[in-house]
């Protein structure tokens, strides 16, 4: 199929060579099920997996790979990580740029457990939000959840610095990176978090079908989400606490898994700064040809992720979006999943359009679609 | 000759100790270990005995637990 495309913060397209060529390697010689058994093709999988632990480990600056654990997707990982906070925690704080992953598994754990809560304000300006997180922990919190940027507009959440004061009140921390991951630099470490969750599939260029988790000292001790069998210990009732197995229950999506380490070593084979400055030049060409038209308005935090959304006067965003397809673009139109992040900009009743870019987009391209927009009415 | 077993216990934690030992130049094979009464699917690095002591020196001082060797 032949288009450009602009919806990578759905899932990106399209992938490195690499990651083609490891997929398919995996689908013919990772031929067992890794970590049950001791012939080869079990072996052949289980070392693929250790080696996408080492390279994840890597590109999130983490001391040991056994910390990194894999999960089904992205939501897999926030929902292990919210679910498992201790029974203590009561009052948990999130950002109004949520992805329903983040928001619907804190409104659904509050609502089992009796907990509730609150919401703090972000801001394109860092030390902003800065003060309103401060401010927010003025009050009794005893978790913080939050994502890594907006999937809506590309703001970036200062992790670092929630992170500081998270560690000072010494309360778990869940970070999302799903959108920030592959577009900037990101220290587990530096981050203080417990729980630093990720979908695969998306700036790290996986397939679809795999995310992952790195675990703090504090993160291991949380209870899995999911139990079964994990090749260990087979004759405990209990899931154990060796890791990362003990949240691994059930076969790993090895295929996916092998995607996304081949993606995952594209990008640190790749400057990440030299990336971030192409996108930049890529957003410019974008904004500065549909700046001038009148009828739209432009979501979108300068130097953050690369996403930008828009409105449009009188077309709604959907049959914008129809419109861009119908033109050979894809772009995703709508709510995006975050409900929070669009209260947040003014857009939760119209939704927005939402252009994200990769490093396979090009000026002309964004150039075409920018002209594409300018023929609206 | 692989003659002495070290086991280890997960498989993750295996793959971690045999390469910090390749490293270290003690090749070793990955083995999964028979099943003992109250313990079942374990791990474990097959080697020379006479790298035993070394592995098992190596093993413990990068935080890999060792169940049991021979």
């Amino acid at each position: 199929m032949s288009s450009l495309y602009f919806d990578n913060a759905a899932t990106s397209f399209p992938k490195p060579q690499c990651v083609y060529k490891a997929v398919n390697n995996a689908l013919k010689y990772c031929t067992g099920n890794p970590g049950r058994s001791g012939h080869g093709h079990s072996l052949a999988s289980s070392n693929t997996i250790y080696e996408a632990r080492c390279k994840i480990a890597e590109l999130f600056d983490a001391d040991d790979p056994s910390r990194v654990i894999f999960s089904l997707n992205g939501t897999a990982a926030i929902n292990t990580a919210v679910f498992g906070l201790p029974s203590s925690c009561k009052n948990i704080l999130i950002s109004d740029v949520e992805h329903n992953c983040v928001y619907r598994s804190v409104v659904e754990r509050c609502r089992r457990n009796g907990g509730k809560f609150s919401v703090f304000k972000t801001f394109y300006d860092k030390n902003e939000t800065i003060a309103a997180f401060k401010n927010a922990v003025k009050d009794r919190i005893d978790a913080v959840v939050v994502n890594g940027a907006s999937n809506v507009d590309g703001r970036v959440l200062p992790i670092e610095e929630i992170g500081i004061r998270c560690k000072k009140l010494n309360i778990p921390y869940v970070i999302d990176a799903s959108q920030l991951a592959g577009h900037f630099p990101i220290s587990f470490k530096r981050s203080n978090c417990d729980f630093l969750c990720c979908t695969g599939h998306k700036g790290l260029f996986g397939p679809m079908g795999c995310g992952f988790a790195i675990l703090s000292d504090k993160g291991k001790d949380m209870l899995p989400l999911i139990y079964g069998g994990n090749g260990l210990n087979s004759s405990d009732a209990f899931v154990g606490s060796d890791i990362p197995e003990r949240f691994e229950s059930g076969t790993l999506p090895v295929l996916g898994i092998a995607g996304l380490s081949a993606g995952v070593d594209h990008i640190l084979k790749n400057d990440i700064k030299e990336k971030h400055d192409r996108y930049q030049s890529l957003i410019s060409a974008f904004v500065n040809d549909i700046s001038e038209n009148r009828n739209l308005k432009i979501y979108h935090a300068h130097g953050g992720c690369p996403i930008i959304s828009i409105t449009h006067n009188s077309v709604g965003a959907e049959s914008i979006a129809e419109y861009l397809w119908k033109n050979g673009v894809a772009v995703r139109a709508g709510l995006h999943c975050a409900p929070l992040a669009h209260q947040a900009v003014g857009t939760a009743d119209i939704g927005t359009v939402r252009f994200s870019f990769s490093e396979f987009n090009t000026v002309s391209d964004c150039k075409y679609v920018a002209s594409l927009l300018n023929k609206l009415r | 000759m692989f003659t002495s077993v070290i086991t280890v216990g997960s498989q993750t934690n295996t793959i971690k100790g045999q390469r910090l030992l390749k490293q270290s130049g003690i090749g070793t094979e990955l083995v999964k270990v028979n099943v003992t009464k109250g313990r079942g699917c374990i791990y474990g690095l097959r080697l020379n005995s006479d790298s035993v002591n070394a592995a098992r020196a190596i093993l413990n001082n990068n935080g890999i637990k060792i169940l049991e060797g021979d």
